[in-house]
């Protein structure tokens, strides 16, 4: 006998069921939705059925253009056996900056030193070491934390370091947030260098958060509060 | 799968043999650019790695479905990103419970079987779920961009999902 009963949510999950199956739903709504689903008699079957069409369409994405690169596998079995270098310091290696993140991190720099020039001398969260480094302060939330928060505008990277090592079993792991959504897992910090390289454009995020986490790969989402943050905007 | 939650580096490598180029598809075709879809591929049997524990084949699992599923979402996820859209969760567990119908069928055959059936869809139907499937639009965005009601573009997409698992049903059935 099921165990599923259709619930008084149904209106809402109906409305909601084809992001959901498509997987376009914000994380507050994609969370209820699970919920939802894992007990309504009547969303539970309709979702399973839309979803075992989904799994086919992969197959009609035609052969594109270029081939894989032959060193994938290299890459996800470096990954794997803990020896490769931070992937995303890799990535931004090889990924050309492009024109779009130039154009904002100029826009952003000329906004910047507008402000500085305005507030005259003001002390503000970003200062500029070099011209192409925003430096952002980090502040722990219950107490000092010594950290650095780098972004380097000619290569896209946010780049943290200089973090203490974790109590043993644990690690920090990096968060950024934008507005109020779910904070996105972005890495976790190599306990053994108290480093991490997050290839991202700053332009799409508003708070920079490091939390510890169950080692050595932490959470999907956060388990605590954060003890350090960084504001971005 | 059990070989690969036990470490094994050798059975992911065949995992990878097998879906390794359709994940690159997929991804390309979602992002329309090489070196972000390899990057979902590596990211993709990562996940698969680590999460390998989670999949008991036992139950019906389908191996194919939850590993393109991880790649698709999390194509859609860099894609939505790159737009400054919000993102869902990374949860693909739910295909673990999704019965592999096609374990029988040569993967040539059965590309040739899924194209046949989403050609039966019509336009408007085959239209909205690339939208929302390879492009990552959800369904208000598609209506906006489009300038349809938002009901038609839901009726559009739940009749032409239906539709297709009626028609890979019934080719399987043939």
């Amino acid at each position: 006998m099921s165990t599923r009963q259709p619930t008084t949510d149904h209106t809402r999950a109906e409305s909601l069921l084809e992001d959901f199956v498509l997987g376009t739903l914000a994380p507050d709504d994609h969370t209820w939705m699970s919920k939802h689903v894992s007990t309504c008699d009547i969303c539970g079957p309709e979702v399973a059925s839309l979803r075992s069409a989904l799994q086919h369409l992969p197959l009609i994405a035609n052969d594109p253009p270029v081939a894989m690169n032959s060193d994938v596998w290299d890459r996800i079995e470096q990954s794997i056996s803990g020896t490769e270098p931070p992937r995303s310091l890799d990535a931004a290696r090889r990924r050309r900056t492009p024109a779009a993140l130039r154009y904002q991190a100029v826009a952003a720099v000329a906004v910047i030193a507008l402000l500085l020039g305005l507030l005259g001398g003001q002390l503000l969260p970003r200062l500029f070491d070099e011209d192409d480094v925003v430096t952002y302060q980090i502040s722990g939330t219950a107490g000092a934390f010594e950290a650095e928060l780098e972004y380097h505008e000619d290569t896209g990277v946010l780049l943290l370091s200089n973090v203490p090592a974790p109590s043993s079993g644990q690690v920090y792991q990096a968060w950024l947030i934008a507005g109020s959504s779910a904070p996105v897992p972005v890495g976790v910090v190599d306990a053994s260098t108290g480093t991490l390289a997050i290839a991202t454009n700053l332009e799409s995020w508003d708070l920079f958060a490091l939390t510890l986490e169950p080692g050595p790969l932490g959470s999907t989402a956060p388990t605590s509060n954060p003890v350090a943050i960084a504001e971005l905007q | 799968m059990e070989r690969i939650s036990q470490q094994d580096t050798e059975a992911l490598r065949e995992l990878y043999g097998l879906f390794g180029r359709v994940c690159f598809a997929l991804a390309y075709r979602v992002l329309g650019e090489s070196t972000a879809a390899e990057e979902v591929v590596q990211d993709t049997f990562e996940t698969v790695w680590k999460k390998a524990r989670t999949f008991e084949s036992g139950r019906g699992g389908n191996v194919r479905g939850w590993v393109l599923t991880i790649a698709h979402r999390k194509a859609i996820d860099a894609v939505r990103k790159q737009r400054n859209q919000t993102t869902s969760l990374d949860d693909v567990d739910w295909a673990l419970s999704v019965p592999d119908v096609w374990a029988d069928v040569a993967a040539g055959d059965l590309q040739q079987r899924v194209a046949r059936a989403v050609s039966e869809l019509t336009e408007d139907q085959r239209r909205v779920i690339e939208l929302a499937y390879f492009d990552g639009y959800s369904q208000s965005e598609i209506a906006e961009q489009h300038e349809m009601p938002l009901g038609t573009v839901k009726s559009r997409t739940r009749l032409g999902l239906r539709k297709l698992a009626q028609l890979l049903q019934d080719e399987r059935d043939d």
